[in-house]
């Protein structure tokens, strides 16, 4: 059974916590922490997470405070719902990050080119 | 993201999940009945016939295209359902009123028909007039929309035409084209173009197909509108333009597949592109006038195989949203696949095709086509449970 999303960032959060504290935390770390979050963060249907889909266009970390902008694959599918709770789950459990924005936009819109090789190859045309 | 959820609002479980329940007990009723009695195909008002019929299409073809269509909708219009708390009362009258109306049938008892049959349509026609408020709500229309909207007239007028049929036959001014219009209005206004449009939608999105107009599917609705209307006053034009419809529709799942970003076709949808077979021997059938043949591989193959795989992503998808999708980000989840028992869903789809495929040469086809209901319900019912 593969996880939609597993609280994983939690972890490296703490691994990262056994060198340095959470002020010390540097952009780039939390910044790669925050990507790697969002990497456990899955479509249900596709099996896939939200940033080898190339769902994701932004994601700012101005610590307490987190935004991301995304989009969907196509409109009117609103697991949104879903999706942005999850992100919210995934982020907060970043040192130092308690509030979590996510903005959905349809300009520029979603096209397969965004998606990763690995996401293409998970879909069977690797 | 290949979603189902309704945006913002969830649709109570119980709603779509009551009408597929009693939809797929209904298929198995049905189906074994037939299977029971297979001499009563010889004759198509035999009250078997007319039960099993009443069963596999109002019951569970109808049943789960109302159940679906509270999760659909929302998705289509991007809005919530206008009163979601009316649907308990669709269901419930709908629910009471289909095995009444095929107890009816089977005891010759006309009391019951009637009483089955007005339950049910005054249940269909509260979910028409909820949806109608929910289509109010959009602000942005599309051709899916459209089919949807059609298929909200039909499924109100094809019990109508019903009743009206059956009230003639007791009190006079009965006329047996009205049962052509009937059966038309059912299989054509009702399955051919929900199936059709809501497909468009659905396959695309389970395919990750991307960069599809809408243009075909318009002109589809075109073509299968008019030519149910030529169908049902016997002209040769209504056929002509149901096979150009269907040629559209082919195309359109063509394109649709060929612009596909996930290259595996999974169960649903393998069940989908069986069930389009079956549609076009139907169409062969028809254009041969072998009425029976045409109306078996309609309604088993076609109607039977597709509403089946398109429950075997809907359903997982429902139970998702309302068991899962909270929890995510805190405890482990499964993906949508890992919530279907494929192989029984595998076996059911081999089942329920062979068994479609042979009706109409020996009996054996209705018990292969029953045995496959089982798996079938087995497989939703793990869904369910899990």
């Amino acid at each position: 059974m593969k996880s939609h999303s597993d609280p994983a960032p939690a972890r490296w959060a703490e691994r990262a916590g056994t060198q340095m504290t959470e002020a010390q935390l540097s952009a780039e770390t939390l910044a790669q922490l925050a990507w790697e979050a969002l990497r456990q963060v899955y479509d249900p249907e596709l099996g896939l997470d939200v940033v080898n889909l190339g769902l994701i266009y932004q994601v700012r970390l101005e610590p307490p405070q987190a935004f991301v902008q995304m989009t969907l694959t196509t409109r009117g599918c609103p697991l949104h719902d879903s999706i942005q709770g999850a992100i919210q789950r995934a982020l907060t459990q970043l040192p130092g990050i308690t509030e979590v924005r996510v903005e959905l936009v349809w300009d520029p819109p979603w096209s397969p080119a965004r998606m990763s090789a690995e996401a293409r190859r998970r879909l069977g045309w690797g | 993201m290949t979603s189902l959820a309704a945006p913002n609002k969830l649709v109570p479980l119980a709603l779509p999940l009551g009408f597929i329940a009693v939809g797929a007990l209904e298929l198995v009723v049905g189906a074994f009945l037939l299977a029971l009695y297979p001499q009563a195909l010889q004759t198509y008002r035999h009250p078997v016939v007319l039960a099993a019929a009443h069963l596999l299409l109002l019951g569970f073809g109808v049943g789960v295209l109302m159940g679906a269509m509270h999760q659909l909708l929302p998705v289509i219009l991007e809005v919530p359902l206008a009163r979601p708390a009316w649907s308990y009362a669709a269901l419930a009258l709908w629910a009471l009123g289909t095995p009444l109306q095929a107890l009816g049938f089977l005891e010759a008892k006309s009391a019951w028909v009637a009483l089955g049959g007005g339950l049910a349509l005054l249940g269909i026609m509260v979910f028409a007039l909820h949806m109608l408020l929910t289509y109010r709500q959009a602000d942005r229309w599309n051709p899916v929309a459209t089919a949807l909207a059609w298929v909200t007239v039909y499924v109100v007028l094809t019990p109508m035409l019903g009743m009206l049929q059956a009230l003639t036959l007791r009190y006079g001014f009965y006329d047996p084209n009205r049962l052509a219009w009937h059966v038309v209005a059912g299989l054509v206004g009702i399955f051919l173009l929900s199936i059709l449009g809501v497909g468009h939608k659905l396959v695309g999105m389970f395919t990750l197909s991307h960069g599809v107009g809408e243009k075909v599917l318009g002109l589809e609705l075109w073509a299968l509108n008019l030519g149910l209307l030529g169908l049902a006053f016997g002209h040769w034009a209504g056929f002509v333009l149901l096979a150009a419809g269907i040629g559209l529709a082919l195309y359109d799942t063509y394109t649709i597949f060929r612009h596909r970003n996930k290259r595996v076709f999974d169960v649903g949808v393998q069940h989908f592109m069986a069930g389009v077979a079956f549609l076009l021997l139907s169409l062969v059938a028809l254009a041969l006038r072998r009425y029976e043949l045409a109306g078996l591989w309609f309604g088993l193959g076609f109607v039977g195989l597709v509403v089946s795989g398109m429950l075997y992503k809907i359903l997982p998808f429902l139970v998702w949203t309302h068991r899962y999708a909270p929890q995510v980000g805190r405890t482990p989840v499964p993906l949508l696949k890992d919530m279907l028992p494929e192989w029984a869903a595998h076996l059911a789809g081999v089942s329920l095709g062979l068994g479609a495929l042979l009706t109409p040469f020996t009996p054996l086809g209705l018990w292969c086509f029953a045995l496959g209901t089982l798996p079938f319900a087995y497989a939703l019912w793990e869904v369910n449970r899990q």
